[in-house]
């Protein structure tokens, strides 16, 4: 099995559960009488009155392990998914074959278990389905199943990775032994928590015999928490297309004879900007993410500027204690100030509709959570511009200004043709830096509005997403993990991000002193 | 930078009029602006000082003061809190220490030395910078789990993995930051040192650090904060409920039972805002002073 998550609580810190025997349970419907087998989960005795999810298993004789051999010990593995907190505790029913004849289970896996999945998941739309195959089980078998996993994409609008999950085995024969590590897979995929895919390989060597018509490529993707399964929605490059021909679905067609090289990779990039249900939100995202960096940054730089400037006399007194006050939220960790604002945006009870005495749905719309994500940021990011503006006002000599004066400039003429330049030429590498930080600000985002509010229509982007909340839920969301394609976003980010920096530092000439 | 440009001769008749006109709406403005800046940070006192510890019942000043909240977050046994600061101030002390370091060699080198591909080194620590680091997390989590198999003591679920996967990726706006700043100190200085015969180790150590000192503060701080701020890395690296560090557990306290937690986490947040409160306050002229280094020489 794969060794992707390495486990410390194997064996014997395991909690066990128990196996329950029901002697003679009778079915009407085929007129015979059975043993059924209960595997009830450690927890069950802990609280008499919890539901727990039921699964059942067909052709199961074999799935627990009572010392029999061969088995799947099923019970096992279930166990040990448990005490690592990946699925939910479960009773699994086992229904073995009644003992006259092998095909009088409700289902048998092999050839009648295609048609019921085959019907009642077409019929009954997308959830998440599990099918496998050992590659040395034949292609009399192997070829049914990835004809019904196809089928089941292209016309039952299941997505590969995401709910329906393939895994040709490749080295697998047709054995309890082969089928007893794949149960894992099989569990993790329908009961655990989505899982980003680390790594995507395909180092086979297919050989078509002439006259030879169906063949199939088997890239393996493996997900972090060690799940593998056949890539069966992937993009495919041929060195020699005149050679062969791949569908997205891995099928090869054979057009000459000779050899060929092929490259499989996910089909990310091209989604971005191809694919109408991506390229959607994913431009308002960018235009959001533009808009949120320059207000945020823009609005702080002006409410710096001019506290900076209100403070900045020589007279004025008490300007280190309104400094120093001012400069509190700067100094407070950023997360619990965004913490905090969060709370204070409730409807019902939050502190701002407490002190306006309104019911504002502060973060329920969209352009209201907008300007609640620019105020917060705002908050955070003043006195860090306070700060700086202070700085550079305090060595600008003084001599500057007076002779503006002596010149005949007004208070607002020396400021905007002396001291105004002169700042900005200053600050331009904190605002560059600072419109990239918001530009990547995960936690203001993500800790105020995790992105939301969301439309309803079941969209994937919320009101408030830039592009790094929106890619982490791609990766690590709740609703089938995309983590290629959220990879490919976050290379785009970092082309955009970086292609701005670049401009920016350029038109203010501060890569100059890198030529000193 | 602190002297302040002589007064001007004090007029001969100062009125209440002239007063305001001159300052009032100065401090006026100071006066609205402390109160935006403050007032969040006032309601978090009341509701730490709120015995009730509920969202509900928080008001912006206090009604009551107690400090339950605080002696149940120090004393629960569901939110190991002290023990979790412990954690954090491990993880955020040694990080900012390494920091500081790797970033004022790296910087001493591209501040002092001429070399092929400096200039490209110099935009690439800072570009590398601009990659969403929460995305190489999947890699980092199986690489040090690997790690782990044979080096257990900077594996996963341990303080040191954690610092290490942080200075992966932390170099670049420091080293930038550093470099401004050495580059304003004199080369003449180097050079006396070299014709009395100093090696580049002696002039690293015994001149330019101590030089360099309020930017060694200003960069300390920054990656303090910034490993203080992180809930996504130390998250998934500290896997177990007796590693994890403040940010987390704080972000745990409230996710998901806000109302009824809000003053434990209002008094966990005071406890850890106010260091780093207190050093900022401290260290605010080397801030400014830090961070407009390198754009306001000369």
């Amino acid at each position: 099995m794969s060794a992707v998550r390495t486990t410390g609580t194997a064996g014997a810190g395991t909690r066990r559960g128990r196996i329950e025997r029901i002697p003679g349970f009778r079915s009407e419907l085929l007129g015979n009488e059975r043993e059924l087998l209960v595997h009830l989960p450690p927890g069950y005795d802990d609280d008499p009155g919890a539901d727990y999810p039921v699964l059942y298993l067909q052709d199961g004789q074999q799935v627990f392990d009572r010392g029999q051999r061969p088995t799947w010990a099923l019970d096992r593995t279930l166990e040990q998914l448990y005490a690592e907190g990946l699925i939910p505790e479960l009773i699994a029913v086992g229904v073995p074959n009644a003992v006259l004849s092998p095909f009088l289970t409700h289902v048998d896996p092999a050839d009648l278990g295609e048609k019921v999945v085959h019907e009642r998941y077409r019929r009954r739309g997308p959830r998440r389905l599990w099918l496998d195959i050992g590659g040395r089980e034949g292609l009399i078998m192997a070829r049914p199943a990835r004809e019904l996993a196809v089928q089941l994409l292209d016309e039952a609008g299941y997505t590969s990775g995401a709910d329906l999950l393939y895994y040709e085995d490749p080295a697998a024969p047709h054995h309890e032994d082969a089928w007893r590590p794949r149960s894992r897979h099989a569990l993790l995929h329908l009961f655990g928590a989505p899982s980003p895919v680390v790594s995507l390989s395909a180092a086979e060597r297919l050989r078509l015999a002439p006259g030879e018509t169906w063949s199939a490529v088997n890239p393996v993707a493996v997900r972090a928490d060690g799940v593998r399964y056949t890539a069966l929605e992937a993009e495919y490059r041929v060195e020699r297309p005149e050679v062969a021909a791949v569908s997205p679905h891995g099928l090869l067609r054979p057009l000459a004879t000779g050899r060929t090289a092929l490259t499989v990779g996910f089909a990310n990039f091209t989604a971005v900007l191809t694919s109408p249900a991506i390229r959607g939100p994913f431009l308002g995202v960018l235009a959001w993410t533009f808009g949120f960096a320059l207000l945020s940054t823009g609005a702080s730089f002006a409410l710096g500027l001019g506290l900076a400037l209100t403070l900045h006399h020589p007279r004025l007194r008490g300007q280190r204690v309104y400094r120093s006050l001012m400069l509190l939220p700067y100094a407070m960790p950023a997360f619990i100030g965004i913490l905090i604002w969060q709370s204070m945006y409730y409807r019902d009870f939050g502190l701002l509709n407490q002190l306006l005495h309104a019911r504002v749905d502060w973060l329920g719309d969209a352009w209201n959570a907008r300007f609640a994500v620019v105020l917060t940021s705002l908050w955070l990011g003043f006195p860090n511009m306070l700060l700086i503006c202070t700085g550079v006002l305090q060595a600008m000599p003084a001599e500057l200004d007076e002779a503006a004066r002596i010149d005949g400039a007004g208070p607002w003429t020396a400021f905007r043709a002396v001291t105004c330049p002169l700042l900005l030429v200053a600050a331009a590498p904190v605002l560059i830096s600072s419109f990239a930080f918001n530009f990547n600000n995960f936690n203001a985002i993500q800790l105020l509005t995790g992105g939301g509010p969301f439309d309803g229509a079941g969209g994937t982007a919320g009101s408030t997403d830039i592009l790094i909340s929106y890619t982490y839920r791609l990766a690590f969301g709740g609703q089938g993990a995309q983590y290629g394609f959220a990879a490919a976003l976050s290379i785009v980010i970092f082309l955009l991000v970086g292609l701005i920096t670049l401009v920016g530092f350029r038109r203010t000439r501060a890569l100059e002193e890198l030529n000193a | 930078m602190t002297a302040t440009p002589a007064p001007a001769p004090a007029p001969a008749v100062s009125t209440a009029a002239r007063w305001l006109r001159r300052f009032g709406w100065r401090h006026l403005i100071a006066v609205l602006a402390v109160c935006f800046a403050l007032f969040p940070l006032l309601f978090v006192l009341s509701a730490a000082l709120n015995p009730l510890g509920t969202l509900q019942s928080s008001t912006l000043l206090p009604r009551h003061a107690s400090l339950a909240n605080f002696t149940a977050l120090f004393t629960s046994g569901q939110y190991p809190f002290a023990r979790r600061l412990g954690n954090t101030a491990l993880v955020c002390g040694t990080f900012a220490v390494l920091n500081v370091l790797l970033g004022v060699l790296a910087a001493y080198a591209f501040s002092r030395f001429r070399f092929r591909g400096r200039r490209i080194g110099l935009m690439a620590v800072f570009l590398v910078q601009m990659f969403p680091q929460f995305l190489t997390v999947i890699s980092l989590y199986l690489m040090f789990a690997k790690i782990g198999d044979v080096l257990p003591a900077i594996g996963l679920d341990t303080p040191w993995g954690l610092v290490l996967v942080y200075l992966g990726g932390a170099m670049g706006v420091n080293t930038w930051l550093m470099k401004g700043y050495l580059d304003t100190i004199p080369r003449e200085i180097d050079e006396a040192a070299k014709v009395d015969g100093a090696g580049h180790a002696q002039i690293f150590f015994r001149l330019i650090l101590p030089l360099a000192a309020p930017m060694l503060v200003v960069i300390s701080i920054l990656s303090l904060t910034a490993a203080l701020n992180d809930v996504i890395l130390a998250n998934i690296f500290l896997t177990s409920n007796d590693s994890k560090t403040v940010a987390v557990g704080l972000y745990g306290i409230i996710s998901g039972q806000q109302d009824q937690n809000y003053g434990l986490f209002a008094a966990g947040a005071l406890v850890t805002s106010l260091p780093v409160i207190v050093v900022y306050q401290f260290l605010q002229r080397y801030l400014a002073q830090g961070l407009t280094a390198g754009s306001v020489k000369g």
